[in-house]
C-alpha cells in the first residue's frame, strides 16, 4: 500500500456506537507495599486452590480474607472509584451508586502457569490489577462475544476469536463478567501476579413470604 | 481509561469523494424501467431491482467502484474473512427510494457477508440507518437505563457505510419532505462457475 492509499482509507473509519466492553489504564500510583503485601499473603494462605490455574497456578478465590480488606490497597480502590463510575456509565448500567465489591482475590502465577478459560458469571463488573507482569509472562485473552456472528463466514487461518489484550506491570483491565477470558502461559522466568476484583450493584432483595396453608389445601 | 476493542469492528462509514448527480439521474430513469421489479416493503419502502441491470454495474458508478474496492478488501481483512480457491463474491444490489414518510422495518441479510448502502440523497431529517446491539444477550445481564438497543448512524448524501449481513438494522422515518435515495451492494459468497 502506497502513500495515497494510506491517505486515502484515512477516511474511512469504524463507527462503533455501542458500548465498548474492555477498558484499559495503567495504575499510575506505587505498586511495592501491595506487591509485598500480596506475596506474604499468599505464603501463609491456606485456603490457596487450582480451581481454574493450570500448571502450578493458584488462586486465593476461597480465602475469606481478600485483597479489598487491606489497608495496603485501599489507595488502589481509592483510584478505581472513578474509573469503574465512568465504565458504569458508558455500560447504561443502573444503580452506579450502589456498585459494591463482591469479591477480590490474588492470583499467582509461577514460570509455565495460566488460567484457563471462564467468565465471572453474573458479576457486572471486573477489574483486574497486574502486580507483577514480566516480559513473557503472558497476556490477558478475550475471546470475541460475536463469535457466532463471525463464524458464518469462513474465516482466515489461525482465527479463532481469542485475541491478545496485551499488558504490563500496573496495568489494570476493566471488562464485563460475561466476557470469556483465559491467560496465555506464563513463558518467562519470573512469577506473574494479579489482583482481581469483582464489582456489582447491590439491589434491594425481599425475602419470598413464608407460605400458610389455607384450609382449602387440606393439609 | 481507555476503551480497547481487540476484535473486528462490524461498522465501517467513509464518504465518496466523487460526484453524485450524473448517479441520481441514472436512478431517476431507474425508477421508470418497466424492466425493472418494483416491491414495497414493510414501512411503505420502496424497493427498484433488476437482476441483469444492478446499479453496482451502471457505468455511472465506475467512479465509485473503483475508490469503493481497496476500502472493500481493508473491511474484508479486518473482518478476518477467507475465500476458499472455489468460492468468490457476487454481488447484487438494488435502489431503496424512501418517500416521505416511509421507514425500513428490522431485518438482517441471510446469507450475506457484507452490506454496502450508498446514500445518494440523504437530507437531513430523512431517517437514518439504525443497528442493533448484537451484544443485546450479554449485556441485559444488568439492569440498564431504559435506552434500548438501537443507534442510530448518522449520514449525509455521498456517505458510505459497510455492515456485515448478519447485523440486524432498520430505518428511521423519513420526517422531512424530501426523498431518500440509497444503493445498496450486498455480497455473498458463492461456488466459482467452473467448479
Amino acid at each position: 500500500m502506497d502513500m495515497k492509499d494510506l491517505e486515502e482509507f484515512k477516511v474511512w473509519n469504524t463507527a462503533d456506537v455501542f458500548p465498548d466492553p474492555i477498558w484499559k489504564a495503567k495504575y499510575p500510583h506505587k505498586l511495592f507495599r501491595l506487591q509485598k503485601k500480596a506475596k506474604e499473603f499468599l505464603d501463609n494462605s491456606e485456603f490457596l486452590n487450582a480451581g481454574l490455574e493450570r500448571d502450578g497456578g493458584a488462586s486465593s478465590s476461597s480465602d475469606p480474607e481478600q485483597p479489598h480488606m487491606w489497608g495496603e490497597s485501599q489507595e488502589f480502590y481509592e483510584w478505581l472509584r472513578n474509573p469503574s463510575e465512568e465504565i458504569w456509565q458508558s455500560w447504561n448500567y443502573q444503580n452506579g451508586n450502589r456498585r459494591q465489591i463482591t469479591k477480590s482475590w490474588v492470583n499467582f502465577h509461577p514460570p509455565g502457569a495460566w488460567t484457563d478459560e471462564h467468565t465471572h458469571g453474573n458479576t457486572d463488573m471486573v477489574a483486574v490489577l497486574y502486580l507483577d507482569a514480566p516480559t513473557d509472562s503472558g497476556n490477558l485473552q478475550v475471546h470475541n462475544p460475536l463469535f457466532y456472528h463471525w463464524e458464518g463466514t469462513q474465516r482466515i487461518a489461525g482465527s479463532n476469536s481469542w485475541t491478545n489484550v496485551p499488558i504490563e506491570t500496573g496495568d489494570v483491565v476493566i471488562f464485563p463478567g460475561w466476557l470469556l477470558h483465559r491467560t496465555e502461559k506464563n513463558n518467562s522466568t519470573n512469577d506473574r501476579m494479579t489482583i482481581n476484583t469483582n464489582i456489582a450493584a447491590s439491589v434491594n432483595f425481599q425475602n419470598i413470604p413464608i407460605a400458610k396453608p389455607t384450609p382449602a389445601d387440606g393439609r | 481509561m481507555k476503551s480497547e476493542n481487540p476484535f473486528p469492528e462490524p461498522i465501517w462509514k467513509a464518504r465518496f469523494p466523487g460526484r453524485l448527480d450524473t448517479i441520481a439521474n441514472r436512478i431517476a430513469k431507474y425508477a421508470s424501467d418497466p424492466t425493472v421489479t418494483t416491491k414495497e416493503l414493510m414501512g411503505n419502502l420502496v424497493q427498484r431491482y433488476n437482476l441483469k441491470d444492478n446499479p453496482h454495474e451502471w457505468k455511472e458508478l465506475d467512479e465509485f467502484n473503483n475508490w469503493l474496492g481497496s476500502f472493500v478488501s481493508e473491511v474484508w481483512k479486518n473482518w478476518e474473512y477467507s475465500l476458499e480457491e472455489w468460492e468468490e463474491l457476487r454481488f447484487k444490489s438494488w435502489v431503496n427510494y424512501n418517500d416521505v414518510g416511509s421507514s425500513i422495518g428490522e431485518h438482517t441479510h441471510t446469507r450475506d457477508v457484507m452490506t454496502i448502502v450508498f446514500y445518494i440523497n440523504k437530507p437531513s431529517d430523512t431517517g437514518h440507518l439504525q443497528l442493533f446491539n448484537p451484544l443485546i444477550f450479554h449485556w441485559e445481564n444488568t439492569p440498564r437505563k431504559d435506552d434500548g438497543f438501537w443507534r442510530d448512524i448518522p449520514a449525509k448524501s455521498g456517505d458510505v457505510i459497510i455492515i456485515p449481513g448478519w447485523m440486524m438494522h432498520r430505518v428511521s422515518k423519513n420526517e422531512s419532505t424530501e426523498n431518500r435515495l440509497s444503493i445498496t451492494i450486498n455480497a455473498t459468497i458463492t461456488t466459482k462457475d467452473n467448479y
